[in-house]
């Protein structure tokens, strides 16, 4: 990171371990481009303090003492748009970080690969670049889901109304033959729409469509 | 009576005089000897013989009995019954069978069993009737303590089922319990993994790093070795969270169980050259995460028997809802099961068991076609015909 910089970004370190803040607060001391400028260790502090330090960058855990952490990424966001979120958790990406990057976070680090990405991922994010994972990036899932904002065109806008509604109620439970019923359609319609939709969206089997299905609707449910 | 016989002659009258002094006789020795008690009546039905049995078993004498006496022997509750059948017999004209009570003038009472006829002469006139009383009272004795014996045995045998019944229910209730308690601990275990030790660990590896960084700065030779402590606890971060992850494997989602054994079957693919696949036509929500806690298990033991045991190449994992009922079934192509001897996948299949059990689910093993072994556990689905949607 040899880039001149006049002014450090500020970081704001929400994590309700104080071992993990002192840290994390230690190595980006080290930092000449970053600096930490205040720390909170739960949501209401969190709200508080990123209007006070005015943060360019908050590092948040998702699982702040059993309090849904994507619901505090949203909140962040709609009290400060301009602060870059990024996610620092314990948990599997696989698990969390389509909702965490919905709620309105750019990256998301499990800690168990912080050893080597962290302050590439908030330095990516720092330059309003989205970071995670090569593997996440793999994910259809969220290829589709993240390209929806962009410029690309997201195989999502390819998928007709019909195959929207079928995806959805997939996404909700149902089986074929409740979306049959549901849509007032044959089964072997709804079928019909299943093979189209796993060929849109690239998906090899039945449980990966279910699988998106899930991901599409909780997504739809976390904006 | 006679007077039809008077015109034989004297001789003739007297023969048959003879044998009937000689049946006479016969009689009264018969009734003498006889185990029974003996009543004869006349054709009115008045009583005009008993023998020494029967006074003996009445306690009646014959001067008590004679006439319309012989009644008072018959217990007061039998009376009324025994007397209307006494009637009906002498009228129907046939041989009849009766058990009642005596009622002693000692106050003791004594049941017999009752047979009778009628006495007919040469032109089949009804000259009287005749009964036999036997003494039945031990019989009976034996028959009550009997019954009484084997309704006493039937209580118990229920009160012994109640208690079995009840006592399997408990024991059931309990394994449950440990089940519970034990799948609750290991939630909290993983809570604690991820919470404490992995949230220390992640703070070693920062301060580490931070190490390392004052050490290269300093251009010390010790970065290298700062360097190797953060790649140990970065390891141990990694461990933690795998840990956290074995022992608490299905996430809080509708679709937990879904991708929990679509991952399951993934990394049982990427650790063994075997043909591993997941299907899963249809959406399979499992709200209660104990239940779906006990499917995955289940699932996890049947794939490592297919895996161990089977000496297959290919396992199948099919989760399905087929009418209202949640499915999953487990399939290898090997050598099948060794029938009815114990084997070492046999504690896996026990644990197996006991699950479905718990979670009120049928489990059966059968062999596969062509061959192979094929485990389906089938469960009421819980929210069988509610749509689990939720508004959106």
């Amino acid at each position: 990171m040899k880039k001149a910089v006049k002014t450090k970004a500020k970081v704001l370190l929400v994590d309700d371990h104080a071992v993990v803040r002192d840290g994390l607060a230690q190595l980006i001391s080290r930092e000449p481009d970053i600096t930490v400028c205040g720390e909170a260790s739960s949501a209401e502090e969190a709200l508080t303090a990123v209007m006070k330090f005015q943060p360019d960058l908050a590092i948040v855990d998702i699982s702040l003492g059993g309090v849904d952490g994507i619901e505090l990424i949203k909140n962040l966001k709609a009290i400060r748009p301009l602060v870059a979120l990024l996610v620092l958790s314990m948990h599997d990406e696989a698990r969390y970080a389509e909702r965490a990057l919905r709620a309105g976070a750019s990256g998301y680090v499990m800690k168990r690969e912080a050893r080597d990405r962290i302050l590439e991922a908030i330095r990516a994010v720092l330059r309003g670049e989205d970071y995670v994972s090569e593997r996440l990036q793999k994910s259809i899932v969220h290829q589709y889901l993240h390209a929806a904002g962009g410029e690309q065109k997201s195989p999502i806008d390819r998928l007709s109304d019909r195959e929207l509604e079928v995806l959805t109620l997939l996404g909700k439970g149902l089986s074929s033959k409740d979306i049959a019923d549901r849509l007032h359609l044959s089964q072997k319609t709804v079928d019909s729409h299943r093979t189209h939709l796993k060929e849109k969206l690239d998906l090899s089997g039945a449980p990966e469509l279910i699988r998106f299905a899930f991901e599409w609707v909780s997504s739809q449910e976390s904006l | 009576m006679l007077s039809s016989n008077m015109v034989a002659g004297e001789s003739a009258v007297g023969a048959t005089q003879d044998a009937l002094r000689e049946r006479e006789i016969t009689f009264a020795a018969l009734a003498r000897v006889a185990p029974v008690g003996i009543i004869r009546f006349d054709a009115k039905g008045r009583c005009n013989y008993i023998n020494d049995r029967w006074a003996e078993m009445t306690g009646l004498t014959i001067d008590q009995a004679i006439g319309d006496g012989w009644i008072q022997s018959i217990h007061p509750a039998d009376r009324h019954a025994v007397l209307s059948r006494w009637d009906a017999m002498r009228e129907a004209d046939e041989l009849f069978r009766e058990e009642y009570r005596l009622a002693r003038p000692d106050g003791t009472t004594r049941w017999v069993l009752a047979e009778g006829t009628a006495l007919y002469g040469y032109s089949r006139q009804v000259l009287g009737f005749i009964r036999a009383v036997t003494d039945i009272t031990a019989h009976r004795q034996l028959e009550a303590e009997l019954f009484a014996a084997r309704a006493e045995l039937e209580l118990r045998v229920q009160e012994r089922t109640a208690d079995l019944e009840a006592e399997m229910a408990e024991r059931e209730r309990l394994e449950k319990e440990v089940l519970e308690i034990k799948d609750n601990e290991q939630r909290r275990f993983s809570r604690d993994l991820h919470d404490g030790l992995g949230q220390s660990l992640t703070g070693a590896l920062f301060q580490s790093l931070a190490l390392q960084r004052d050490l290269e700065s300093a251009q010390s030779p010790l970065a290298s070795n700062a360097s190797r402590i953060a790649d140990l606890v970065n390891r141990s971060i990694a461990q933690a969270h795998d840990l956290a992850r074995g022992v608490d494997p299905v996430p809080l989602r509708p679709d937990g169980l879904m991708n929990a054994l679509a991952e399951l079957v993934q990394a049982l693919c990427n650790a063994h050259p075997l043909d591993c696949a997941f299907e899963c036509d249809e959406p399979v929500v499992v709200e209660d995460n104990s239940i779906a806690n006990h499917l995955y298990r289940i699932a996890q033991e049947a794939l490592t028997n297919a895996i161990k045991h089977s000496g297959g190449s290919r396992v199948q994992t099919r989760l399905e809802r087929l009418a209202d009922r949640i499915t999953l079934t487990v399939e290898d192509d090997g050598s099948g099961l060794p029938a009815g001897e114990s084997h070492d996948g046999c504690r896996g299949l026990n644990i197996i068991k006991h699950r479905a059990r718990l979670i009120g689910a049928t489990v059966v093993f059968e062999k596969a076609a062509p061959h192979g072994t094929r485990m389906r556990c089938s469960l009421p689905s819980p929210g069988a015909g509610t749509n689990v949607e939720k508004g959106s």
